[in-house]
């Protein structure tokens, strides 16, 4: 179901064949363009798209966020879990037409506001990491998303 | 999840780009939710009509959709965030106006019936027991799980939009019978009785203690629909409380009664409901003042609620704005019935097309609100920034004619 455990080691195994490190989880499918790369922006704070962000910037407004006054526009947002409001979908697909969304979207436990959000905007998302996604990568890194797959690579 | 092989093409983008997002939505929640596969719903009911809430996203998802799709089951609206034919009453502007009915209109062209009312099953959306459904209003999802046996998870306005396109919508939760089994066991202390709009009171004590329960209820006997409603409505909203038994009368009170004798070897935890909990409740969400306005018809008013507020008052409301909610439909009943004279004439306005808890009231400078819905009670603070008290309907229409508590 969520994820194919088979392919899994093979995944790794060609990732790492190509050089890079990979994590591996469950991707939204369908989206137009799965396949994106971005530096990472990360958050170790669960995340409500209605109220922790400008809308109009993408920058986090939540003073208990890591990521407080930067803006996850275009980065790969990188956070724990999700919580809040259904509305919360609206917003981030406002934010996504505002140019202020994110670019892809990596969280362990993620929920369905947030998941047809990604669904609506073409955000690629994986969520249900084997390892915490939030220790194995670091603020900055650069990484390659690939949603249809449910593949992380590091870069660089 | 396996899918058809008509959610397969939709998906692929063979039906074009509104039956893909259509699909996408379906496809990855039902991933999320480890779905084995889908079923086919009957009808839906599609929340998220505000151009308050949903802005631009709204505005934009529905012209997606509308590319080579139409709804292929009954998809009723919840409520607008204003009423469309008395917008400039409540300090909305034209421009706001514009973009809400453009809104509605969107939801039109892709064929979602505008009732723009949380009480589908009072408007012509009927079901029946068992039939799988893709309901978005919780009080709604509340009264075809419970009232009318038939399932539904509470869904997000998208995916019941979504499932309306399909026809088809994840199976998990409370579609599946196994999931409808009781977690919780209310009683009343002994010599207590429930009556009238108290029951919506029991509801919020529910909810509120055991807010992801499926709760048996002994000892109730709720005398009609409009009681199931403002019960259901409660225990949503204070709890996410989707499904609920009574004992002796909801359509699937025996099984359930059976599921837990079979299933619990270990006793289910008892909530017992006692006069003196009930009376403390009472007292912190009592007026203590006269409130400038009151509200009933959350979920909205049915007709029989309407003529029982005309008859109950006898005389105009004094000092006070007394405000019904309801559908456009009932409206027009009411109308034909002479009702919304009667009714306009003792100081009592019927708004349709929206609902008391999106409406506007800080446009109206309006500080607190009596209401005998405990849904409205409770969400009224949390979104409106208003206070809102509880009294029962027949106090009510005693203090809005005298005037004074």
């Amino acid at each position: 179901m969520s994820g194919n455990n088979g392919d899994i080691e093979s995944d790794r195994e060609e990732a790492q064949v190509s050089g890079i490190i990979a994590f591996k989880g469950s991707g939204l499918k369908g989206l137009d363009e799965p396949v994106v790369e971005g530096e990472v922006i990360l958050n170790r704070q669960p995340v409500s798209f209605l109220g922790d962000f400008d809308v109009e910037t993408g920058q986090s407004t939540n003073p208990d966020h890591d990521i407080v006054e930067r803006s996850i526009a275009n980065k790969i947002f990188v956070f724990p879990s999700g919580v809040g409001s259904t509305v919360g979908s609206y917003t981030l697909i406002n934010m996504s037409m505002n140019g202020a969304g994110p670019k892809a979207i990596l969280v362990n436990h993620s929920d369905p506001i947030i998941l047809l959000g990604c669904c609506v905007a073409n955000i690629p998302h994986i969520h249900r990491f084997q390892d915490d996604i939030i220790e194995m990568l670091e603020d900055g890194m650069k990484v390659r998303v690939d949603s249809e797959r449910g593949i992380v690579g590091i870069i660089d | 999840m396996e899918l058809t092989s008509f959610e397969q093409k939709a998906l692929d983008g063979k039906y074009g780009p509104g039956l893909a997002l259509a699909a996408r939505i379906i496809v990855n929640l039902g991933e999320f939710f480890e779905a084995p596969r889908t079923v086919k719903i009957n009808s839906a009911q599609i929340s998220g009509v505000s151009v308050k809430t949903g802005g631009r996203a709204l505005e934009s998802v529905l012209e997606i959709l509308v590319k080579g799709a139409k709804t292929k089951v009954p998809a009723f609206l919840n409520p607008a965030g204003f009423d469309l034919e008395r917008y400039d009453y409540i300090g909305i502007d034209e421009n706001f106006y514009r973009r809400q009915k453009d809104i509605i209109d969107k939801f039109v062209d892709l064929g979602v019936i505008p009732t723009l009312s949380c009480t589908p099953y009072l408007n012509g959306l009927t079901a029946k027991k068992g039939d799988m459904l893709a309901w978005a209003e919780s009080s709604a999802v509340s009264f075809a799980n419970s009232y009318i046996g038939a399932r539904t998870n509470r869904e997000s306005g998208l995916s019941a939009l979504s499932a309306a396109m399909l026809g088809t919508t994840p199976y998990y939760g409370l579609l599946k019978k196994e999931n409808r089994i009781p977690t919780l066991t209310v009683e009343l202390e002994d010599g207590f009785e429930i009556s009238g709009d108290l029951h919506y009171i029991m509801g919020l004590i529910i909810g509120g203690e055991n807010p992801s329960a499926i709760p048996y209820i002994r000892g109730i006997r709720p005398e009609n629909a409009d009681r199931y409603k403002g019960l259901g409505a409660a225990m949503a909203a204070s709890g996410n409380i989707s499904l609920y038994h009574v004992e002796g009368e909801t359509p699937e009170w025996e099984w359930a009664k059976r599921a837990i004798t079979v299933k619990n070897e270990i006793e289910l935890p008892v909530l017992e409901i006692t006069a003196e909990q009930m009376e403390r409740t009472l007292k912190r969400v009592r007026p203590k003042a006269l409130p400038t306005v009151m509200a009933v018809g959350c979920p909205h008013a049915s007709i029989d609620e309407i003529i029982r507020i005309d008859h109950l008052m006898s005389a105009p409301a004094k000092d006070v704005q007394f405000w019904i909610f309801t559908s456009r439909q009932t409206k027009g009943l009411a109308a034909r019935m002479g009702l919304v004279d009667s009714l306009t004439k003792k100081n009592v306005e019927i708004f349709a097309d929206t609902c008391i808890v999106v409406s506007p009231l800080n446009n109206m400078n309006i500080e607190f609100i009596a209401t005998n819905s405990a849904k409205a009670m409770h969400y009224l603070p949390k979104l409106g920034n208003i206070d809102a008290v509880f009294m029962p309907l027949e106090e009510m229409i005693r203090v809005a004619m005298e005037g004074s508590l």
